[in-house]
């Protein structure tokens, strides 16, 4: 890896009180600016794994280091923190304020922003993630998917190199879904940002740079979207689903068929199984 | 026994107000005894103000809603006694256990309804074993369980009322793909042991596309579609136009027609888009 953003090294996760270790043993390296998808069922670790990104959790052995710093240095939580904004499941408790620009403006006021600068970050923020029409609107008045997006240009105002997302779209309908996920993405893919997305809804992880797989608080897989959705065995084991277009163009190659694995987004699907039928035809 | 029938029902929130909004407008729609039926729309469509008409947590601005031929909202006894023969299951129902163990939380209905203790047990490990709750949990506070736990337990203390219609708004919201899959089969069940009518709120088209014997769907407080699985998704343009989602293998088959490869409309799930798409290649009809 050329420049890996996100190291953890063997790390080994019990929470207090419990027998059963969370995480065993944990290597990863992520790279900078990609989009990596965690996928894995409840209590498979994918949370754990999350909080350790921004110091919420420390390793119990082993380490993380975020852009070269150990998480576990007190000292220096902080500046993880400044590097790595998280977005939870729920949007209603991760917004504090009564109007959508004091709730984006409330964490670089915290970190001591000039109040120019403020303004800058917050407007930026907010553009970034569509949602500048909406700056002097209640927050409570707003959709899900806004709300969420409120929320991630509260953790973008802070300016993070990465962004860890834990389920956000977990409480939300499919327009919100969709809101989203195109903002990560487009954060990742325009602006360059790390980010990591847990989540359950195989469809998000398709345009993903990388796809992992937690099970019992290991790595079962880690590879494109492609190459671990096409391993039917290891998703029907972890009870995840596979995207439709995957199932279908495995079918189809099964019977014979010559088709890409790797064309996972509807059209692209559409597009390959159209040309095979008419190269055959 | 408990078909469901709502006539011309309007619903206005904040009647006289400038905040006045009519939710749902003449809506008129049969549910017979034992269907399976799924109520999609998005967001706002009036399909929550639907469900909360059908319990008579909700009064009609104007129609009526009868249950086997009786208004509901005839007087307070028939208000009351729906509610025990209506169950509602809310999105989220998790955040509305509160007692102090299992057992009292999934007892709570029964309890109310005044029955002899010993069919109150009788109706709790009924109601557990429907939602895949072990009996060891019973002792347990709710709230130290995971949350698709405490989820079934929540749908445990609906069930224990033996309600004749099931009303579940987005049950597995939230659930990973394994916690899905077998809240649904439990809630199947149910209906196939106790002939109960159910009706189930989702966003969730695969799962409206598998499990729905009938779907209705609402658009700006109104009925715009209501039929078979296979009628409605058939018109998956029209779904997608209204800010719905279609099952995966609609929205692929859509894709494909607009590239000249004839899949039939009514194609929605994998095993038809297979099935017709070998069919096309080896140039059966399908």
């Amino acid at each position: 890896m050329l420049n890996p953003v996100i190291v953890f090294e063997n790390v080994h996760y019990t929470y207090p009180g419990d027998e059963l270790e969370s995480l065993c043993g944990v290597d990863l390296a992520i790279e900078r600016g990609s989009f990596v998808a965690v996928l894995g069922r409840n209590g498979s670790g994918k949370s754990t794994l999350a909080k350790h990104m921004n110091a919420i959790l420390v390793p119990t052995s082993g380490r993380v280091l975020i852009d070269g710093i150990d998480t576990a240095d007190e000292a220096k939580v902080l500046e993880v923190r400044r590097r790595v904004g998280m977005v939870f499941q729920n949007p209603d408790n991760q917004i504090v304020a009564n109007v959508v620009e004091d709730d984006v403006a409330f964490a670089p006021e915290n970190l001591g922003v000039e109040p120019t600068e403020i303004r800058r970050r917050v407007d930026a923020a907010l553009a970034l993630t569509g949602m500048s029409e909406y700056s002097m609107h209640a927050p409570h008045l707003l959709s899900g998917g806004q709300k969420q997006r409120v929320a991630i240009a509260g953790v973008i105002a802070m300016e993070p190199e990465i962004l860890v997302l834990d389920e956000p779209t977990a409480m939300l309908d499919p327009l919100g879904r969709k809101e989203v996920v195109d903002t990560a993405y487009a954060l990742c893919k325009a602006r360059g940002m790390t980010v990591v997305l847990i989540t359950h809804h195989m469809d998000e992880c398709v345009d993903a740079d990388r796809l992992l797989v937690m099970s019992n608080g290991s790595i079962a897989a880690d590879g494109s979207p492609a190459a671990v959705f096409s391993d039917q065995a290891l998703m029907e084991r972890e009870g995840l689903g596979v995207p439709e277009t995957a199932r279908l163009l495995q079918a189809l190659r099964a019977s014979g068929m010559a088709l890409p694995e790797d064309r996972l987004d509807t059209e692209g699907c559409a597009e390959a199984i159209a040309q095979a039928i008419r190269t055959e035809a | 026994m408990a078909e469901i029938k709502a006539e011309g029902l309007t619903y206005v929130y904040s009647a006289g107000t400038p905040f006045e909004k009519t939710a749902i407008e003449d809506v008129s729609l049969t549910i017979g005894q034992g269907e399976l039926v799924a109520v999609i729309g998005h967001t706002g469509s009036g399909k929550s103000t639907f469900i909360q008409h059908l319990n008579a947590l909700l009064t009609p601005s104007a129609g009526r809603v009868l249950l086997d031929g009786e208004d509901i909202n005839r007087d307070k006894y028939s208000r009351r006694d729906v509610k025990r023969r209506v169950g509602l299951v809310f999105q989220y129902p998790e955040y509305q256990l509160f007692e102090e163990t299992v057992y009292r939380d999934i007892a709570f209905g029964p309890r109310n309804m005044k029955l002899p203790e010993g069919e109150i047990d009788e109706r709790v490990r009924e109601a557990a074993r429907f939602v895949g709750v072990d009996e060891g949990l019973f002792e347990h506070s709710p709230l130290e369980l995971s949350g698709g736990q405490k989820r079934r337990i929540a749908i445990a203390g609906v069930i224990a009322m033996r309600p004749e219609v099931l009303i579940l708004d987005e049950p597995t919201a939230g659930l990973d793909p394994a916690g899905c899959a077998q809240l649904q089969e439990n809630i199947c069940r149910y209906r196939e042991e106790t002939g109960s009518t159910v009706l189930l709120v989702s966003h969730n088209m695969d799962d409206v596309a598998r499990l729905a014997g009938r779907v209705v769907v609402f658009d700006h407080g109104r009925v715009v579609m209501d039929g078979s699985p296979a009628e409605v998704f058939s018109h998956a343009g029209r779904l997608l136009e209204i800010g719905l989602n279609v099952p995966r293998a609609s929205e692929l088959a859509l894709a494909l027609r607009k590239k000249g490869v004839p899949v039939p409309e009514d194609v929605f799930t994998h095993e038809r888009l297979l099935a017709s798409l070998l069919a096309l290649r080896e140039g059966r009809p399908c």
